[in-house]
């Protein structure tokens, strides 16, 4: 206070022809308005793919929570006349702060061929631009290659549009459920199942390469780690452990898997190299050490144990020293899950009768929780470590019976919590990287 | 006995006269030439700046504003003390390789050339006001309540839990914008605390911070801005490019531009038209410390 009235009479005294200076300390976080302009073709089928390419953008960007695509119907500049370039007050005038515009077309060896430009309106200036030769039966995902470079080219950050979510659909009674691998773009387009539901299935990961998956299977009523090749269909049993291995998840590089293993009563955690299938073991304590998750750049390791009489978060260096507890709130933490961007921890919280989806620092301060409810569990980041997904349970009686599995997705801001639609219930789901 | 009694008596009367009348009079010590500090503050007739003491007028009608952001307490808001901000870990992995767009294999990506190369900032005149007749001359939209995203970090944990955590959990109001001391001047060479006030406020609401970013709240952007003397912006620049490789902070940098261009804060309203001369250059720092923290 009194630095305050300090300054303050120091600053009475400054020149008075200094030159005006504001400071601006608060904003208003809003979705960024933007126009996604059909793209244009020639031809009816290019005219199609075009403006199926910029619904699909839109929608992406839209779903992001971090943009606003305007009404096509809103639009003062027509499609075509934007060959020539953007009058911008026309786009400004309807508060449009970004635009995209693109072309289609359908080259004579069968190749699609889409670009597309990114314009800010407001400084009238040209941002990015781009084109993509495919299959037209690629359609989709050149959409989503154009969504990322439009959201990295106007927040910073690498989008994750094209990217898919493995996750376990479930169906049938609760005493006999069926739960099946299946795998979906982000948006929830191209749904398959990947196993057939004969033995259970939990917890799966993809890998770095994003062609394998490695998840729990209880196989023979045994649950061991599998690996499983997208691209082949090929799923192996992960390691030759005596007891039960589980919450497997990949090195940062692809070449290791981390897991836990229950032997003789006791669990640990343990580290196999998927070349020379050579395990290691890095914990070694009477407690149960599991849930184990790399940091982006391999060197340290987060897990939960209850080693302290409570299940909590802890981190550890890759080859197991330098143990530490980082979560430090009122009841128990389970699930850590490195962000991808190597800033945060998500964790899953249980505390006063309900389950949380939170975010710690990697130190384990600036814990904030992003969404709760009767169950919410199993976050999983998106590629660039903004978003975080997950399933929650809602029962549909009071007493718990009868619960429905959903997946949603929250930015880690803690606003925009959206449903991911699935075929049927859901639940551990699993981001992908961006596909290579 | 007689004499005595009316002696007692005068002299009673006497003490009793001497403590009524004279002692206070001994007591009080009016310091005559001790100078009261009195502080001149500017403030004009629009503004939701805190009151400043005893405000010579009654209260005024407060215009819409930032919620919660000024009470009308009879005391000027200290500085609020920031709380120490733990530096965030996430220095490590700082380095992304810039994601080349060839990677993908199938769908190939070849970089286009700008069509029209746009100069970059064209000198343009005045912008005609009806272009933006939707852009409300004096009343400030109020600040939706249902908008996406409020100006903080969200957090769903039960109220009791925010002292579980070792730092500080992110405040539900926005701390108010620090009044900017006036300079004790001549009046027409400066603008008064409520001026400066609501060219802030106007900012607030045009400004759209990258919340969710990394290192977002270090990214503090400085833009320097000529306007013209209808309060539209001849020309908008940042302070400081050599910063501008960074993803992150180019898109910090691109959002505080836009706060600037965008229609609502250009051209700026309620400017004294008279003090022309002190407004028509101005720095702005977009800081987003205190919402982010």
């Amino acid at each position: 206070m009194l630095a305050a009235a300090f300054a303050l009479v120091l600053l009475a005294f400054a020149p008075a022809n200094a030159e005006l200076r504001i400071d601006v300390n608060a904003g208003r976080i809003q979705p960024m308005p933007i126009a996604v302009v059909p793209f244009q073709g020639d031809s009816p089928r290019e005219t199609q793919v075009g403006s199926d390419v910029a619904r699909v953008v839109a929608a992406d960007l839209e779903r992001s929570g971090l943009f606003k695509p305007l009404d096509q119907g809103s639009f003062i500049q027509t499609p075509a006349s934007l060959k020539a370039g953007p009058r911008f007050g026309d786009w400004r005038v309807i508060g449009a702060q970004a635009l995209v515009s693109g072309l289609s077309q359908v080259q004579t060896d069968g190749k699609v061929r889409v670009e597309f430009r990114l314009w800010d309106v407001f400084a009238e200036q040209y941002l990015v631009g781009r084109a993509y030769f495919s299959r037209p039966e690629d359609w989709r995902r050149v959409a989503h290659i154009i969504a990322d470079a439009v959201y990295k080219r106007i927040t910073g950050e690498d989008g994750y549009f094209d990217t898919r979510i493995v996750y376990v659909a479930e169906s049938g009674p609760r005493q006999n459920r069926v739960k099946r691998l299946a795998i979906m773009d982000q948006d929830g387009e191209n749904h398959r199942f990947l196993t057939s539901g004969n033995a259970l299935v939990l917890t799966p990961r993809f890998s770095p390469s994003t062609q394998e998956i490695t998840y729990l299977s209880y196989v023979g009523g045994r649950p061991r780690v599998y690996l499983y090749n997208i691209d082949t269909g090929q799923q192996e049993v992960l390691g030759d452990f005596p007891g039960m291995t589980f919450a497997p998840r990949f090195s940062p590089d692809g070449n290791r898997v981390i897991m836990s293993s229950e032997q003789g009563g006791n669990t640990d955690i343990y580290i196999m190299d998927l070349r020379t299938r050579g395990v290691r073991r890095l914990t070694n304590d009477p407690a149960i050490d599991t849930a184990p998750s790399f940091s982006p750049d391999g060197q340290r390791v987060t897990f939960e144990s209850d080693r302290g009489g409570s299940q909590q978060i802890y981190t550890m260096n890759a080859d197991g020293s330098g143990v530490q507890r980082i979560s430090r709130g009122d009841g128990t933490y389970g699930t850590p899950v490195w962000s991808p961007r190597g800033d945060l921890i998500a964790f899953t919280k249980q505390h006063g009768g309900a389950f949380y989806i939170g975010v710690m620092r990697t130190d384990g301060t600036g814990e904030r929780l992003l969404a709760n409810g009767f169950l919410v569990e199993g976050p999983t980041w998106a590629p660039n470590g903004r978003v975080l997904m997950y399933f929650r349970q809602t029962p549909s009686d009071d007493r718990g019976r009868g619960a429905t599995s959903k997946l949603y997705t929250i930015d880690i801001t803690g606003y925009n919590e959206r449903q991911v639609v699935t075929p049927m219930d859901a639940s551990d789901p699993a981001w992908s990287p961006l596909i290579p | 006995m007689r004499r005595s009694m009316v002696l007692s008596a005068v002299l009673h009367l006497a003490v009793i006269v001497l403590i009524l009348v004279g002692l206070p009079h001994f007591m009080r010590d009016i310091p005559e030439d001790t100078p009261i500090p009195v502080e001149i503050v500017t403030i004009a007739d629009k503004t939701t700046a805190p009151p400043q003491e005893k405000p010579p007028e009654p209260p005024r009608p407060k215009p819409p504003e930032p919620p919660q952001e000024a009470k009308p307490a009879p005391k000027p808001p200290e500085p609020k003390p920031t709380p120490p901000q733990p530096t965030p870990p996430q220095q490590q992995a700082e380095a992304k390789p810039e994601p080349v767009p060839e990677k993908v294999p199938e769908p190939k990506a070849e970089p286009l050339p700008d069509k029209k190369p746009e100069p970059a900032k064209a000198p343009e005149p005045p912008k005609p006001q009806q272009r933006f007749a939707d852009a409300k001359p004096q009343k400030k939209p109020a600040p939706s309540r249902d908008d996406f995203v409020s100006n903080l970090l969200k957090d769903v944990a039960p109220k009791k839990q925010t002292s579980d955590t070792p730092t500080p959990t992110p405040t539900k109001n926005p701390t108010p914008p620090a009044p900017t001391p006036p300079k004790a001047q001549a009046i027409d060479d400066q603008l008064t605390m409520s001026e400066i006030d609501a060219i802030r406020r106007q900012y607030i609401d045009c400004w759209s911070p990258p919340a969710g970013a990394r290192n977002a709240r270090d990214l503090v952007v400085t833009i320097r801005i000529e306007l013209n003397p209808d309060g539209s912006v001849r020309r908008a620049d940042y302070a400081d490019t050599s910063q501008m490789g960074d993803p992150f902070y180019r898109a910090a940098a691109e959002s505080a531009l836009r706060a600037v261009l965008n229609p609502r804060c250009n051209p700026l309203k309620n400017l004294p038209v008279k003090k022309y001369d002190v407004w028509k250059s101005v720095i702005i720092d977009f800081n987003p410390r205190d919402m982010l923290g």
